[in-house]
């Protein structure tokens, strides 16, 4: 399946809109800004969010002892763009889910990083083997997705993610470059760029409201 | 930052498929696809190292429940779906496979197919991962059990970082690669290093009914 969500209205999750997942950040350990804001217990339509610093999560906390399967590479660079990074994690069906984020600015405008950090069963300390998951997972490619993020006050946050199919429509029918990879035999779509060409793709774009689809725009109410 | 790594507790395939080669395309267009019928059935999957799983081998278009990409629909005749189930009978694993002759060598391509479960899972949380392919040279004794030999992502990557080969990859500030090869690249890879055996890892899985 294409690497593009159409519209997903089925279930009341907050995350329901078209993304364009890419392999490489945009956002880098030099280029990040922490934004304290972010951190608290949010709400949207009925699910709750919790943001924390990175160094605070219970994701960090679990895997800095993890010899084998560390979500923390003890390297300094890695060091600098967690102080400035938080995990956004909610609870659906039971399951937590673990995000990391980071933020940058370009032309004066807040962007977001979402990658994954973590999947726990509120059950059994966290455990998922209950889940019965594919093996497979651990050979996917892990990819990004990129929201701008507007600060409404302190109180509401506003998430606008990049329209996933408005970017493929423009790429493919080469209106804009970018680098990438498709499959037409598996309708596989992910963006290669470097960091800093998904930089330049967003400050070229970022302004463009095409870039941001209605549908695909979250609002976080604080509760805490 | 190094990818995030999710922490899934697994046992028998992990093996095979940690440090496998993993591609962004497949190693086949639909004119290389080869349709056995002598691979369907269940199999018992041992590998080297004593591991044993069950394989279940079906045709593709056996089974309605599995999400398929469009093209794929159209050929699902031709290829199989893979269930690897553990001693007690549960699933652990499942590919939508297809076989290819690629130069003188059969070989599968694997993909992975959600199970149940897997589809559970939250779609956002879902959607930041891209399924890779994997690739394995088939050969089929006379007395119908076959052999799957996997090719090491090191034996590339080496060649890679030794400039002794010009194939499309893809390295991320944290030095971790991604093959994105075309599939006529792959093909050339595959036939010009196809019979080396240090282009595969050691441990083999032989399929005996």
């Amino acid at each position: 399946m294409k690497k593009i969500i159409v519209s997903f209205l089925i279930t009341a999750s907050l995350f329901q809109f078209s993304c364009v997942t890419s392999w490489q950040p945009v956002v880098t350990y030099n280029t990040a800004i922490p934004d304290n804001r972010l951190i608290g217990t949010w709400n949207s339509e009925g699910q709750d969010y919790i943001v924390e610093r990175v160094f605070e999560s219970a994701v960090y906390k679990k895997q800095k002892n993890e010899p084998i399967t560390p979500l923390i590479k003890k390297g300094i660079k890695d060091s600098i763009l967690y102080s400035k990074s938080y995990i956004m994690r909610y609870t659906k069906d039971k399951i937590e889910y673990h995000f990391f984020c980071s933020m940058i600015k370009i032309n004066n405008e807040v962007f977001m990083n979402m990658i994954v950090a973590d999947i726990t069963s509120i059950n059994n300390g966290g455990d998922i083997s209950e889940l019965h998951l594919s093996q497979n997972w651990l050979d996917r490619l892990h990819t990004y997705t990129i929201a701008r993020v507007q600060f409404t006050n302190t109180n509401i946050i506003k998430l606008d993610f990049i329209d996933g199919s408005f970017i493929y429509d423009k790429i493919k029918n080469g209106r804009m470059k970018l680098k990438h990879e498709s499959d037409d035999l598996y309708d596989t779509f992910v963006i290669t760029a470097s960091p800093n060409e998904l930089q330049q793709f967003i400050q070229k774009y970022g302004n463009d409201d095409r870039f941001f689809d209605k549908e695909n725009s979250v609002t976080l109410i604080r509760k805490s | 930052m190094k990818k995030v790594t999710i922490l899934l507790v697994f046992t028998f395939l992990i093996i095979f498929l940690s440090s496998c080669l993993k591609t962004l395309h497949p190693i086949f267009t639909v004119k290389d696809i080869v349709y056995e019928q002598k691979l369907l059935g269940t199999w018992k999957a041992k590998a080297s190292n004593d591991d044993l799983a069950f394989a279940v081998i079906t045709n593709l278009s056996s089974d309605n429940s599995i999400e398929l990409p469009e093209k794929i629909v159209a050929i699902k005749q031709k290829g199989y779906l893979i269930l690897y189930k553990n001693q007690n009978g549960e699933i652990i694993d499942q590919f939508i496979a297809f076989l290819a002759r690629i130069g003188e060598h059969l070989y599968f391509d694997y993909y992975p197919a959600d199970k149940k479960e897997d589809r559970k899972l939250d779609e956002f949380w879902r959607e930041h991962f891209i399924k890779m392919h994997t690739s394995f040279r088939v050969e089929i004794a006379n007395d119908g059990s076959f052999e799957l030999s996997q090719f090491d992502e090191s034996y590339l990557t080496d060649l890679i970082d030794k400039k002794k080969i010009r194939i499309s990859h893809e390295t991320d500030p944290d030095d971790n690669v991604v093959i994105t090869a075309s599939t006529s690249a792959l093909q050339r890879y595959i036939i010009k290093y196809g019979d080396d055996p240090s282009a595969y890892r050691s441990e083999k899985i032989t399929f005996k009914k």
